[in-house]
């Protein structure tokens, strides 16, 4: 049985629904990222597990207890907050030692776990800094020892890197994830807007939207097999390209001008969304192809992005900046998938079907 | 760049216009405090005390009671100073950090409460004391100051003011509605409790109305009422040594400000990481 358990959980302020019949099962010692956009009700879900907000439906069950009703103070779950909220009046080890000190440990028991998990997060040097003096990451390594202190069942984490600068960001990420994950083994939940970290540090992400969940998977299964045209597009940069196309006759896939011959037939027919990850595109100077017209690059380094107009669609292509030889703005060139392509339901905008590259040929004009 | 100039200047005048017009009853009551009663109601009025006289002072000090009025007053302050800073703030705190039916509904009758003018519950209140025996008693006062809905109103803006995160992480880290007040909202509240203190304070040393209606024997008496009860007589009031008394008793206030200076001009700075 799941360690955590979300059933129906459902949260309305008036009119609104921030969380709606969310389900989620999360086990022991697993790292969970729950991933939506800002306003998407993901901080909801982790104020309602730590008992800030009470639902209006639906039940949270922790290691087989329900704790719908059970005091935040009593249900054993740290959290991290954006903002950190290190208590102003305190020097950094009082900080620490408050949770303890609510929970009547001993004091010479406090004082070992406070130098424990000083040292652990490489903090002992700040003990008798207060909170004014320390900077981002260092606020952000109190936050995270005052939540780690009291060894909690269950560890939430609320976008606790979006205040930090880029590098900083990207160092963290990969520690919170060796720290919590690999050396604690605790269970976690990291809510985030920001796909990279979702991707580097999750066992499973939980994708997130209008208060519902869309899809849980590992970050790979959600990157490869996106459940609709919402994930396909927010998970990757650059995002996926979609584009309007028609079904024909079970073998034919037709972009505007071009066509591409599929090997196994697919059973459907009339008008989809094809989506082609950035990196799946190859370009020619003719045909046959999707025929476009080269907008702008924006160079990455070693990578390239090329704006292309496809009768007024901005189409995104990611090559090696040394494989752009010769193009120029304005100039007139064809686009050739040349790998998965992805098949979306016009309407429901839901996945219908992958095409792997070695299932369709576009020598077919 | 000229612009600014004389946007300079204006606000210079103004400010300046301002302070005099603020500050011109202080002083010249200092003025008039070393004065004559015949040359302080002089009309025009006369600026440069002649003779200077220092005997509206000592008349102060001859008064038997004088000492005693300034015990009672600075009981009184203490006494509605502490209780205002505790209550006050406990139910600020409640008003803006917990969550309870009703509670938004009790915050808008108490403010309704603190439009009504206090001549309304007067005879009322006369009333009750009579009834509990509290006449001609300082508790009674106490008791009437002990909390002031325009302590609770500041003490909840205040904790309004304060990120929410702060009182929900004291949450999660175990920390009882209680505790939460005492070791997180209380400490962090430095600046609102000079501010309490501070209005507390003076608002003993200038009662008036309120200890005239509830006290009756002078030993009982207040700072400011029993100022007017030494210098009235029968045909006429004797300013002068009332306008000196009052220099005296703002003494308190004003040495306290200065103290805490910073706490309130500072205001309500917390200093954290900027979200």
């Amino acid at each position: 049985m799941a360690f955590l358990k979300l059933i129906n959980l459902t949260k309305r302020y008036g009119k609104y629904t921030a969380v709606n019949r969310v389900n989620l099962d999360v086990n022991k010692g697993e790292f969970l990222v729950i991933l939506g956009p800002s306003g998407s009700g993901k901080s909801t879900i982790l104020r309602l597990i730590a008992g800030l907000e009470d639902p209006d439906e639906g039940d949270i069950i922790l290691d087989g207890v329900k704790i719908n009703d059970i005091d935040p103070k009593d249900r054993d779950i740290a959290m991290v907050f954006q903002s950190y909220a290190i208590y102003p009046h305190m020097t950094v080890y009082q900080n620490i030692e408050f949770p303890l000190k609510m929970r009547k440990t001993p004091s010479e028991e406090r004082k070992r776990k406070v130098k424990e998990v000083a040292e652990l997060l490489g903090i002992s040097h700040l003990l008798e800094k207060k909170a004014w003096q320390l900077s981002g990451g260092e606020q952000q390594r109190v936050a995270l020892a005052r939540a780690l202190v009291r060894n909690p069942k269950l560890f939430l984490l609320d976008e606790p890197l979006s205040n930090l600068d880029a590098k900083l960001r990207v160092k963290l990420r990969f520690e919170l994830r060796k720290l919590l994950h690999d050396e604690l083994k605790i269970t976690t939940i990291y809510v985030t807007h920001d796909q990279a970290e979702a991707m580097t540090m999750a066992d499973r992400i939980a994708i997130i939207n209008e208060g519902k969940i869309i899809q849980v998977d590992t970050p790979l299964n959600i990157y490869n097999k996106p459940r609709n045209t919402f994930i396909a597009t927010f998970i990757g940069t650059p995002p996926m390209n979609l584009l309007p196309g028609t079904l024909k006759d079970a073998h034919l896939l037709i972009m505007g001008d071009f066509k591409l011959r599929l090997n196994k037939p697919l059973d459907l027919h009339g008008s989809v969304f094809i989506g082609i990850r950035p990196q799946h595109f190859e370009i020619s100077k003719c045909e046959p192809g999707i025929k476009g017209r080269v907008t702008s690059y924006e160079y990455l380094g070693d990578d390239v992005t090329i704006h292309i107009d496809i009768t007024d669609l901005d189409v995104q292509v990611l090559m090696p900046s040394r494989d752009l030889r010769d193009l120029v703005i304005n100039q007139e060139i064809y686009l050739r998938p040349v790998d998965k392509i992805y098949i979306f339901d016009e309407l429901s905008r839901d996945l219908i079907n992958i095409i792997e590259p070695n299932e369709y040929s576009h020598n077919y004009t | 760049m000229k612009t600014r100039t004389y946007y300079a200047i204006i606000t210079l005048v103004v400010g300046f216009l301002l302070f005099i017009i603020y500050t011109m009853p202080f002083i010249r009551s200092i003025i008039v405090s070393f004065m004559t009663w015949e040359q302080a109601s002089k009309i025009p009025p006369d600026w440069i005390p002649k003779p200077f006289i220092l005997s509206n002072y000592m008349k102060l000090f001859r008064i038997e009671m004088f000492p005693r009025w300034v015990i009672n007053t600075l009981i009184y302050g203490v006494a509605i100073s502490t209780t205002n800073v505790f209550l006050g703030l406990m139910a600020g705190y409640s008003f803006a950090v917990l969550r309870y039916p009703g509670r938004d509904v009790i915050f808008n009758l108490l403010l309704t409460l603190m439009m009504l003018p206090m001549f309304v519950t007067m005879v009322p209140l006369y009333v009750i004391l009579r009834y509990f025996n509290l006449l001609d008693n300082i508790v009674a006062l106490i008791i009437l100051g002990m909390v002031s809905v325009n302590t609770v109103f500041m003490a909840r803006q205040y904790f309004l003011s304060l990120p929410r995160d702060y009182f929900e992480a004291a949450r999660l880290d175990g920390a009882s509605y209680i505790r939460i007040f005492f070791e997180i909202a209380l400490p962090m509240a430095k600046p609102l409790i000079i501010a309490i203190i501070v209005y507390q304070f003076l608002g003993a040393w200038n009662a008036f109305f309120l200890p005239v209606i509830v006290l009756k024997s002078p030993e009982n008496f207040v700072y400011a009422q029993g100022l007017n009860y030494a210098f009235s007589r029968a045909w006429y009031v004797e300013y002068t040594p009332i306008i000196a008394g009052t220099i005296i008793g703002s003494l308190p206030t004003l040495l306290f400000f200065i103290l805490f200076r910073k706490y309130l001009i500072g205001g309500i700075v917390i200093r954290t990481y900027r979200r």
